[in-house]
């Protein structure tokens, strides 16, 4: 229940909206228990429904409907070289604080923020992301280096900012 | 594979930080990493990231309301007989009223 919490407190930003969410993701539970289709895929399962719920709250929240900025054809540079000479030096993460890197974690888009959550904090593989968000591992594994190449570039803002936009040397 | 030519991209790099590659996908990428600076230096920032994101994730404690309200429900079953789905269904629906219930009680007693 505490890492459902705390997915729910980092993608809500609200205390009483988690309590709130984690609430009716285990009622949910309860009502569907005959849709899991093993006991294996239990937490997946209880993520997926969490999810699901928290979408459909913010739908609800908002006049318009939600513009998914970085799905679709539109890709940027995805090459390697090009990431890096916009990236923050490996060095230089460790100096951050984790005020810093939660500040710039809390600016990704929620798709982003989402599928680096479920990753790095949760420890889910790819296929259990994409079972949780419904979505191809595919897209998985692309969201997830969007996710930290946009996190990279904003670190890198944020350690130096008059850095922000230049490009930097590769060194051999 | 030099690094002037290098076409690697963002996303084998990070699926490869995450374990998720095949064998033979990552060991093509393992040989490559060992010749190209870049990638080699993307790689391990892209740990560090990991790394760092995990490290820097708050940890909130679950507020007693709700583990009193979870724990009151009925437990998920291991598995349903079909006969007990229906069974279960009128459970959940009293368990939503009573969390819900319980919910507004709780933060009624807050506000005061």
């Amino acid at each position: 229940m505490a890492s459902l919490y705390n997915t729910a407190r980092r993608i809500t930003g609200d205390p009483h909206e988690a309590e709130d969410l984690v609430q009716d993701t285990y009622v949910r539970a309860l009502q569907a228990y005959a849709q899991l289709q093993s006991p294996a895929h239990c937490r997946a399962w209880l993520y997926q429904i969490l999810r699901n719920l928290f979408i459909d709250a913010r739908r609800r929240k908002r006049a318009t409907p939600e513009l998914v900025v970085f799905d679709g054809a539109r890709e940027l540079d995805q090459h390697v070289v090009t990431v890096w000479s916009a990236s923050v030096e490996e060095g230089a993460l460790h100096r951050l604080s984790h005020e810093d890197v939660r500040h710039a974690l809390a600016a990704l888009p929620e798709d982003l923020r989402m599928v680096l959550m479920l990753c790095d904090l949760e420890g889910f593989t790819y296929h259990e992301i994409a079972d949780i968000l419904g979505r191809p591992v595919g897209t998985v594994r692309s969201r997830l280096a969007r996710a930290r190449r946009a996190l990279l570039i904003k670190l890198r803002a944020q350690f130096n900012p008059s850095a922000s936009g230049k490009e930097r040397a590769p060194c051999r | 594979m030099s690094m002037m030519y290098c076409t690697t991209t963002i996303v084998e790099l990070s699926a490869y930080t995450d374990g998720e590659l095949t064998a033979e996908e990552e060991s093509v990428l393992r040989r490559h990493i060992e010749e190209c600076p870049v990638c080699r230096q993307m790689t391990g920032t892209l740990a560090a990231l990991k790394e760092t994101v995990t490290r820097s994730a708050e940890l909130y404690p679950v507020p007693r309301t709700l583990r009193v309200a979870v724990q009151s429900r009925p437990q998920l079953p291991r598995r349903p007989p079909s006969s007990w789905r229906s069974f279960l269904r009128r459970g959940a629906e009293i368990a939503r009223h009573l969390l819900s219930s319980l919910s507004r009680w709780n933060r009624r007693l807050s506000v005061l």
